[in-house]
């Protein structure tokens, strides 16, 4: 592969990929110093951070392709903007709303309106980038191509997978995404129209009160913490309804026993509060069936042996899985506990494709240990900019990703928990002297009021 | 360093999202300023009643803001909460002190030096 590097007053020369570290070692030689700089002013954090905004802009003409144009994708993309001089960037995705997803609970829940989490696109894609509306129908890692499903064939020289995940609703028989709203089906995920159905359903449950049974999948999830909160947020709709009372609430977890969450302590902590809150638990029970009209759920243990239930309302949290442009691809994994979702094989701390070295991967997609959420698109974004601008000079990746996500977890109206942890499952508070799991109104505060304008800024590349 | 950067960022953010009423409250408080400054205005004299407006509005709002939020009072029951509800009280008690301080100091003129009579009128 040849690439054509502008770099200070020089002539333009083609080089290969390989010496472009000397033609940019200028720039390298003011980073480190940058760096060290800031580091006796007590800075370090901060330039951890925001690595790639420097006023040195090192000149490039790649090519950067960009699949997807979410949280994940639009960061990197205003990141690799503002950090290159030259580079030819294009965004792909057909989607032209933007959706604010980690308010989708508050919506579900009726503490926020469905405007709240719907803006538009093209107010993010940053001046310069070229946005290909069309969705990724195929990846090419072979010959550094992509294709869109208006039959486009883009050439790349490095490439950014951001596409998100795929919903597979389609793995629960009998269930309908447009039904949601209707006859006590709710589902959180599948849009802000859902989620404001999903409100609907819940606020005539709570209303009469009655059975409501309450999911969870065994595959990895985007915001693994969105169907505690959805119970947690029950529960305080029909304490504050007057209806508690006459209702109950089943969890039917496909995990093993007493598994509903992936941190050991978080776990622990939910369950134990459910106990106090009467919320009852089943394990291995994974639902396989739902008839909306009748309003039956069928779930099935790991033996096969399945089992209908009758309900008043029901959550369902579909399995997850990558895209199918991903998973037919040969950046999926081939092999290990990823490979069956078809998750994108990325080194989970340089987040650099293992085999193909100029993909790297952002977001949902990600066939990493854990964190499918907005806080860890924005830890990862400036290490993914930062690391593919390294990978462009000639250099190994030098940002490492810890796997840093973060679950704000509504436990009633009022009141959550600020639970950070990285990829090991360990408590990673960012203020030490605050318990994760004590509940506090600061961190519904934090939910409710601070994420939102902090999202923005990772999304224009800026935090 | 970087959780100020991000907290400036939140700020920005917020009032972009809320342009249509933080803009003019931005530009009625510069027009403010400019007009108390160019008046010759009182600035020493206006502090008690920024002082005065600012402790009202910080009372008010540690008051209002659980419930203005969805919370109960109940829901305070971390450090932390009472730490974030007197911070935010702060700032608001901060804001409206500050307009308060320049629209008083527009309203009242700075009395005039010692010793120094305005010219009476001659026939």
């Amino acid at each position: 592969m040849v690439l054509r590097l502008r770099s200070g007053n020089r002539r333009q020369r083609p080089i290969r990929r390989g010496s472009l570290m000397k033609q940019i070692e200028p720039h390298d030689r003011g980073r480190r110093a940058w760096l060290a700089g800031a580091a006796a002013l007590g800075a370090a954090p901060f330039a951890a951070h925001v690595p790639p905004v420097r006023a040195e802009r090192p000149k490039t003409a790649a090519r950067i392709v960009i699949a997807g144009a979410g949280l994940g994708g639009l960061a990197v993309a205003n990141r690799l903007a503002k950090s290159l001089d030259g580079a030819r960037i294009t965004l792909v995705d057909a989607k032209r709303e933007h959706n604010y997803q980690p308010g989708y609970t508050l919506v579900a829940t009726g503490v926020w309106p469905i405007e709240k989490v719907r803006d538009a696109n093209a107010s993010f894609v940053p001046a310069g980038v070229d946005w290909v509306q069309e969705s990724v129908a195929a990846f090419d890692p072979q010959g550094n191509r992509v294709e869109t499903a208006g039959g486009r064939s883009i050439l790349y020289d490095y490439l950014v997978v951001a596409t998100g995940l795929h919903l597979d609703y389609a793995q629960i028989d009998g269930m309908d995404v447009g039904a949601i709203g209707r006859n006590g089906l709710g589902s959180v995920y599948a849009s802000p129209q859902a989620a404001a159905a999903t409100w609907a359903a819940m606020d005539a449950f709570r209303a009469r009160g009655g059975d409501a049974l309450m999911t969870l999948p065994s595959t990895p999830l985007k915001c693994a913490g969105a169907p505690l909160k959805m119970t947690f947020m029950l529960a305080d709709r029909l304490r504050r309804a007057g209806t508690r009372g006459r209702s109950s609430i089943r969890f039917h977890s496909a995990l093993p026993t007493d598994t509903v969450f992936g941190v050991q302590a978080v776990n622990d902590n939910v369950l134990a509060r459910w106990r106090a809150l009467g919320v009852e638990t089943e394990y291995l029970s994974k639902l396989v069936a739902v008839d909306p009209g009748a309003r039956r759920a069928t779930f099935a243990s790991p033996e096969g042996e399945r089992t209908e239930v009758a309900y008043d309302f029901l959550h369902v949290v579909p399995p997850m899985r990558a895209v199918d442009a991903v998973k037919n691809s040969e950046l999926a994994w081939q092999d290990g506990p990823a490979a069956p979702g078809g998750w994108l094989e990325v080194d989970p701390e340089t987040l650099r494709h293992r085999r193909f070295p100029n993909v790297f991967g952002i977001g949902d997609i990600n066939g990493t240990p854990r964190g499918k959420t907005a806080a860890t698109v924005k830890k990862s974004a400036p290490i993914v900019a930062a690391n593919l601008v390294d990978v462009l000079a000639g250099r190994e990746p030098s940002q490492r990703f810890d796997g840093y996500t973060s679950c704000p977890l509504l436990v009633r109206e009022g009141s959550a928990m600020l639970i950070e942890f990285d990829y090991d499952g360990r408590l990673t508070p960012t203020l030490p002297l605050v318990d994760p799991l004590q509940e506090s109104w600061a961190a519904w505060v934090m939910k409710t009021r601070l994420l939102k304008p902090a999202y923005l800024a990772v999304l224009r590349g800026r935090a | 360093m970087y959780e100020i950067w991000l907290a400036a960022n939140i700020v920005w953010e917020t009032a972009l999202a809320h342009a249509s009423w933080t803009v003019p409250l931005a530009v009625a408080f510069v027009a403010l300023v400019a007009w108390a400054i160019v008046r010759g205005g009182d600035w020493r004299r206006a502090w008690r009643w920024a002082w005065t407006s600012a402790v009202v509005a910080f009372v008010a709002a540690f008051a209002a803001l659980p419930s203005l939020s969805g919370a109960r009072w109940s829901d305070l029951a971390y450090v932390v909460d009472w730490a974030l509800l007197v911070a935010l009280a702060a700032a608001a008690g901060f804001v409206v002190g500050a307009y308060v301080w320049a629209a008083a100091a527009a309203l009242r003129r700075r009395a005039a030096p010692r010793g120094f009579a305005p010219a009476r009128a001659t026939r």
